[in-house]
């Protein structure tokens, strides 16, 4: 069997179907993009090439980088706040009792599964200004004040809409961060424990550190998921007010297919795969280098 | 193993050929000798044998276009093409919709029949993928018809792209209230925009909200409030942006952005309006958390249908020599109505289908609205409601009628970034100078 897998044709030809999928529908568009971001290009046609006025112009547009600042503001959220919160839940869930833990693997993934549609209508409502769950309670607490049109205000919009998108994943990342405490071996736990450790020195001294596998899969994908972040925005508030709430990906869609302008939008396309790579070089090159083998 | 490698790097290169023939956009099998009217020649295309699929898309978000569609369309098709099965695809609205017919348009896979506005159409043309309808009009004697003879004219190509029921032509934008909420605390109706601003402030004051519209993607400002904002003042200004005469840098447009502003800052619009749908925006009317509504009058059968007490207002002037009563900016355009695509495989069915469309759209506006259209269906409009008379009454003593410039000159770069810059407005905290700075370079594109 070892011999099959070590075999270079078997391995080509179980990782051709997905080879040939990610070349064709990946690799393939990002050539003819590049060429029609030199392009002036309506989508329909090329009315010549422009060089890199494109680019020149997409860099000094504001709101170009006030969309590259919405969209990490949304991966800050992700980085620091809702994966320490997931890895939390990973910790408590692996306390609880069977019967509790049934209950909040199932509350984990239940949002993850739901379309994005149902979660993104939810939270409109939980923010409505007038009637929605949020204020209510605000008002109810007498925290008048605080009641705010939550999307429609420029301070609260962009996080407004990264509790959203955060909140469906919140579940999933600590249910993969509860598979990855599940891996470590209870022995280490047992020698902690005769050394007098408790939940929580256990949890950083153990836990933590033998979970580098599972921290760097869940940061690549929560970033790169962030970076990509279009649909909640779309439904939630198109954008808007203005063109305060858009993220790279909705600047580049708003670009290409609300003004026409492929060329520029292809523009856009580029330098966000050019932002992505360099993050994931930089998660590759700083976490866990070294695998961890229990 | 060289062998091996080859004979994969073959299968890859193959697949990705097939992949680039596999996007390429759709070629266009409408040339112009089949793309005219068959006489009897092409039987198997004028009578399939077999039911015939097509793809109608519409927009979805209001409850007239649901209507037609529902009630009218659907109810008939099958009496008057037994033999085409219909695929409805609906788009939404606003934004979503036009994004939605622009991706179509992208890919060259244009539904077979669609409903759209001046702007997108104007899109869709430009690329190639609108069929010339003219022949199909002229054969069916469709164009006979019209009371407007403009409105089923080819264009300066000798093409006709769209045809229409003719009812745009009566929509007006109106200032709606309720009779009852004004009775209920004395309230007086405006004349004027300071008297407008002062009922707003009064309105709120009692707990309601003074005016619902439509904010999202700046609904209400892009269709008609600031055209109606410029028209109160001086409605030379809006026929001078419609021709190109002017721009948006003209004192009285940036009067008219000031004075939405205003009402933003005073809080005559509810809490949050960037973020209010066209369906909500009614809802927030008929349910009465909303004295006024802004609207056009193309909803005036629903607003009395949903709430008995609604009568309407002139938009208020801001000038006195602008006589509310005098003028009046009308919706529609040359090329807002139904479209068929100029790849579909059955271009004949496609145009009837889009003249069937229109007579629906006519005969809904007859029957359920009891309003006018420029397509004569044969239907005799009878009952008409007081509120309906008095909007037609003063729809026709207007002695000013400027077209909408929104439907009539925009095109799709400068509909997305005028519906950018109205949201930005409806915060409040965007200056019109900021307005006139950003707009004013897409406007100056606008036309070429």
């Amino acid at each position: 069997m070892n011999k099959f897998f070590g075999n270079k044709p078997a391995i080509f030809i179980f990782a051709f179907p997905s080879l040939l999928l990610f070349t064709v529908f990946v690799v393939y568009p990002i050539f003819p993009e590049i060429l029609i971001s030199f392009q002036k290009n309506d989508g329909f046609k090329s009315m010549g090439y422009v060089g890199f006025k494109n680019y020149a112009d997409v860099l000094q547009d504001k709101t170009f980088w006030r969309a590259n600042l919405n969209t990490f503001i949304i991966v800050f959220f992700s980085t620091f706040i809702a994966l320490p919160i997931s890895l939390l839940f990973a910790l408590v869930m692996d306390r609880l009792s069977d019967p509790m833990k049934r209950f909040f693997k199932f509350s984990s993934v239940f949002p993850a599964v739901l379309s994005v549609t149902v979660i993104a209508q939810m939270w409109i409502a939980v923010y409505e200004p007038m009637w929605g769950l949020l204020n209510s309670i605000l008002r109810a607490l007498r925290l008048n004040n605080l009641a705010l049109a939550w999307l429609s205000d420029s301070r609260t919009v962009v996080p407004a809409i990264a509790v959203a998108f955060l909140w469906q994943y919140l579940g999933l990342n600590a249910l993969l961060f509860y598979t990855g405490i599940k891996a470590i071996p209870k022995t280490y736990y047992e020698a902690a424990m005769i050394d007098g450790a408790g939940f929580f020195k256990a949890s950083i001294k153990i836990t933590i550190p033998l979970l580098q596998d599972v921290t760097k899969y869940l940061l690549v994908l929560s970033i790169l998921g962030c970076m990509s972040q279009f649909a909640h925005v779309r439904i939630m508030t198109g954008g808007g007010p203005g063109d305060i709430s858009r993220t790279v990906v909705y600047q580049l869609y708003y670009v290409a297919f609300s003004t026409s302008d492929f060329g520029r939008g292809c523009a856009i396309a580029i330098i966000f795969v050019i932002e992505c790579l360099i993050l994931t070089f930089i998660i590759n090159k700083f976490v866990a280098q070294e695998r961890i083998e229990f | 193993m060289r062998k091996f490698w080859k004979t994969m790097l073959i299968v890859i290169v193959f697949s990705l050929l097939v992949s680039l023939v596999a996007c390429a956009p759709a070629s266009n099998n409408t040339t112009p000798a089949n793309s005219n009217v068959s006489t009897g020649g092409d039987e198997q295309e004028q009578k399939p044998a077999e039911k015939v699929r097509i793809k109608f898309l519409s927009l979805s978000s209001d409850e007239n276009r649901n209507n037609i569609r529902e009630k009218y369309i659907k109810v008939n098709v099958s009496k008057e093409f037994p033999n085409v099965e219909v695929e409805y695809d609906l788009g939404g609205g606003g934004q979503d919709y036009a994004n939605k017919l622009k991706a179509y348009n992208a890919s060259g896979d244009m539904p077979d029949v669609w409903f759209s506005e001046q702007n997108l159409s104007t899109v869709v043309i430009s690329a190639g993928n609108a069929l010339d309808l003219y022949p199909y009009v002229i054969e069916t004697g469709f164009d006979k018809k019209f009371k407007m003879k403009e409105l089923v004219q080819p264009d300066k190509d000798g093409k006709l792209y769209c045809v229409q029921p003719g009812a745009d032509q009566y929509f007006t934008p109106r200032l709606w209230y309720h009779k009852d909420i004004f009775e209920q605390y004395n309230l007086e109706t405006p004349k004027t925009f300071d008297e407008l601003v002062s009922l707003c402030e009064t309105i709120k004051s009692k707990g309601l909200v003074p005016i619902s519209i439509v904010g999202k993607d700046g609904w209400t400002p892009n269709l008609h409030m600031v055209q109606t904002m410029i028209m109160a003042e001086d409605p030379q200004v809006a026929i001078d942006l419609a021709n190109n005469k002017t721009d948006f840098s003209n004192p009285v447009v940036k009067n008219a952005l000031a004075r939405i502003q205003k009402l933003v800052q005073i809080g005559a619009f509810a809490d949050g309006v960037t973020n209010i749908d066209y369906g909500p925006a009614i809802e927030m009317y008929t349910s009465g958390k909303a004295a006024m509504l802004a609207m056009f009058s193309w909803e005036l059968g629903n607003l009395e249908t949903a709430s008995p007490d609604t009568d309407f207002i002139p938009w208020p002037s801001a000038s006195e020599s602008v006589d509310p009563n005098n003028v009046i900016q009308y919706w529609g355009a040359p090329l807002s109505g139904y479209l068929a695509s100029a790849n579909t495989k059955y271009p004949e069915i496609a145009a009837k289908f889009a003249m069937f469309c229109a007579e629906q759209d006519a005969l809904y506006y007859n029957i359920e609205q009891k309003a006018p259209t420029m397509l004569d269906t044969g239907i005799k409009i009878e009952g008409v409601s007081p509120l309906m008379q008095k909007n037609l009454d003063q729809f026709d003593a207007a002695k000013i009628k400027v077209p909408s410039i929104w439907a009539a000159t925009f095109n799709a770069k400068m509909s997305a970034e005028f519906a950018t810059e109205n949201s930005k407005l409806l915060t409040g905290k965007y200056s019109p100078d900021d307005y006139i700075k950003a707009i004013n370079p897409v406007w100056a594109e606008n036309f070429n």
